[in-house]
């Protein structure tokens, strides 16, 4: 008979047998024979209910548990692989990354990398990139609420004053470049079509939230490099410069034009260091 | 005048509230259905911005609200947690609730999360480290917490007292008080073989600041707290008999999968008042 552990002795021991991915029954004959000594005799069996059985009950919400949290997370991800393969998906996927923060609202930030490198996705790469897009839109549903940059503050900018602004992303922008179509085969899902596996296309796109709705949307790899520019709080000139890195012609009346966009959507945080402070301003 | 919660007397008896859950955010805003007060899950609204917690920010203006957390790991080996700590906290100064409660329980360890109450071996070393770390959390937080009695599955072979007198004593020792949730005591029973009534008579009175109600599932060789049934008419039996040893104490009905329609809320709410009502006069008589 063995000694009854301690408290981080029993909570590491059940650990194991709670996230053992075939069950706790699996998870005992995965154990040392001394560990499996202490863990048979770490729970009361009840008339009619084995303790492994009992432990496995802890053993099912946890993975399922989980799992609902992540098919609510990526839906359009788990439309394309289906229900078994998400299933293993998910197994495989905590078994390398279990979850390390204590809100279940962070539990999938590591799903979309996992997937690169993962079976599924070996011969459907656009995967990991659907991945990438329903985890920014996940991530910009909360994000850190902040005052909204007002078209008046830039219209009050003399000429001169342009080279010098520099802009800030609101809180919520998430920037992506995916080497897939992933919006494309996103929306198709969503309007529940036909999606092929062999599409292929880079797509840029910008994710961001205004009065509480998350929206996408795809764009010129020169917006995506301005907008990345932005939100490194370069000046406005060298915003154009790299802008015009990823796409040759009049960068300054493109990104001009893209500010007003910006504007509109609420993409452009009022900022502290703003266009009216570090410049001159009309009077 | 101010709402906020005495934060060293007894909980107030807020009457009869319910979970607030995302399927009804927009109908509370738009219509303040008559409901006594609101518990919401704290880590739903312990994000940076965005719509959780602009619904929150309105609805605590119109209802009294109650923080219930669970992920502070009370019983974990693990150390507390300072970032969950700090969310609660810079949650508990904007929202203002009038108290907050989370499980006695473990939900990971080694650094990892399991996102459930899983249960704690009922030891004396187990006890002194939640006595501990419950005083801890209070000094943190300014303002004494609750500690509910979560539904369990199993129990540890090491026990040595059965769970309503470990639970009594980590509120006696560290002077937290105890939500009792009517429920995990009938689901605990069953699972375990014991008496949910003895249960009921070891918790100490003045301890119980909030009863929680709710419905639960039944898998043959073991009751499931699902939260996704009407309360049973076993449950209210015993939410009767805990009236009428607690006296009249804050009582939510929570509701988590199936959701159903606020007014079927509202009257789960309203049939906890009528049982209370019935206990308390039969009580007086």
């Amino acid at each position: 008979m063995s000694a009854t552990p301690g408290l981080r002795a029993t909570q590491e021991l059940f650990w194991r047998l709670l996230v053992a991915p075939e069950g706790a029954r699996a998870g005992l004959v995965e154990l040392s024979p001394e560990e499996r000594s202490v863990a048979a005799g770490l729970v009361r069996e009840r008339p009619g209910m084995a303790s492994v059985d009992r432990i496995d009950v802890y053993a099912n919400m946890y993975f399922f548990r989980i799992l609902d949290v992540l098919k609510d997370d990526f839906p359009v991800l788990l439309a394309l692989v289906g229900d078994d393969a998400f299933h293993n998906l998910v197994t495989d996927y905590l078994l390398v990354h279990p979850s390390r923060h204590w809100s279940l609202r962070w539990v999938g930030e590591r799903l979309p990398a996992f997937l690169h490198d993962h079976e599924v996705a070996r011969a459907a790469p656009h995967l990991a990139d659907v991945a990438a897009l329903e985890w920014a839109l996940h991530d910009a549903f909360d994000a850190a609420d902040g005052p909204l940059l007002r078209a008046e503050a830039l219209a009050m900018l003399a000429p001169e004053d342009w080279p010098e602004l520099t802009l800030a992303l609101d809180p919520s922008v998430r920037l992506l470049d995916l080497a897939t179509p992933a919006t494309r085969i996103w929306q198709r899902v969503k309007a529940g079509a036909e999606v092929d596996a062999r599409e292929s296309g880079r797509c840029c796109v910008r994710v961001w939230r205004k009065e509480m709705r998350v929206f996408h949307k795809t764009i010129a790899p020169s917006e995506h490099a301005a907008l990345r520019a932005v939100g490194q709080g370069v000046a406005f000139a060298e915003v154009c410069e790299r802008s015009a890195a990823a796409e040759p012609g009049d960068a300054a009346t493109r990104v001009v034009g893209w500010v007003r966009d910006w504007l509109a959507d609420g993409l452009l945080a009022a900022q502290p260091r703003g266009a009216a402070s570090s410049t001159h301003s009309r009077p | 005048m101010s709402r906020s919660a005495e934060h060293h007397g007894p909980p107030a008896n807020l009457g009869f509230g319910v979970g607030l859950r995302p399927p009804h955010y927009e109908q509370v805003l738009a219509e303040q259905p008559a409901i006594d007060w609101f518990e919401v899950i704290s880590e739903n609204f312990m994000v940076a911005g965005g719509r959780p917690v602009h619904v929150l920010e309105r609805v605590r203006a119109d209802y009294p609200i109650v923080l219930h957390g669970v992920s502070l790991s009370i019983g974990s080996a693990d150390p507390l947690s300072d970032s969950y700590l700090d969310a609660l906290d810079l949650l508990a100064r904007r929202v203002e609730p009038q108290w907050i409660s989370d499980h006695l329980c473990w939900t990971g360890v080694g650094g990892r999360h399991a996102h459930d109450l899983l249960p704690l071996p009922y030891t004396e070393e187990a006890l002194a480290h939640v006595v501990e770390r419950v005083q801890q959390v209070q000094e943190r937080l300014g303002r004494r917490i609750l500690l509910e009695n979560a539904s369990t599955y199993l129990e540890f072979a090491g026990s040595q007292m059965p769970e309503w007198e470990f639970l009594a004593g980590v509120a006696e020792q560290a002077d937290c008080g105890i939500l009792l949730d009517v429920n995990n005591v009938f689901v605990s029973a069953f699972n375990h073989g014991f008496s949910a009534r003895a249960y009921i008579e070891a918790i100490p009175i003045a301890r119980v600041g909030q009863f929680h109600l709710a419905g639960h599932a039944d898998r043959g060789t073991f009751l499931h707290d699902t939260h996704d049934h009407p309360v049973c008419d076993e449950v209210w039996d015993l939410y009767r008999f805990a009236v009428e040893r607690f006296g009249p104490v804050a009582t939510l009905i929570e509701w988590d999968d199936q959701i159903p329609s606020i007014g079927r809320l509202q009257a789960e709410a309203e049939r906890a008042r009528a049982v209370a009502a019935s206990a308390r006069s039969e009580a007086v008589a």
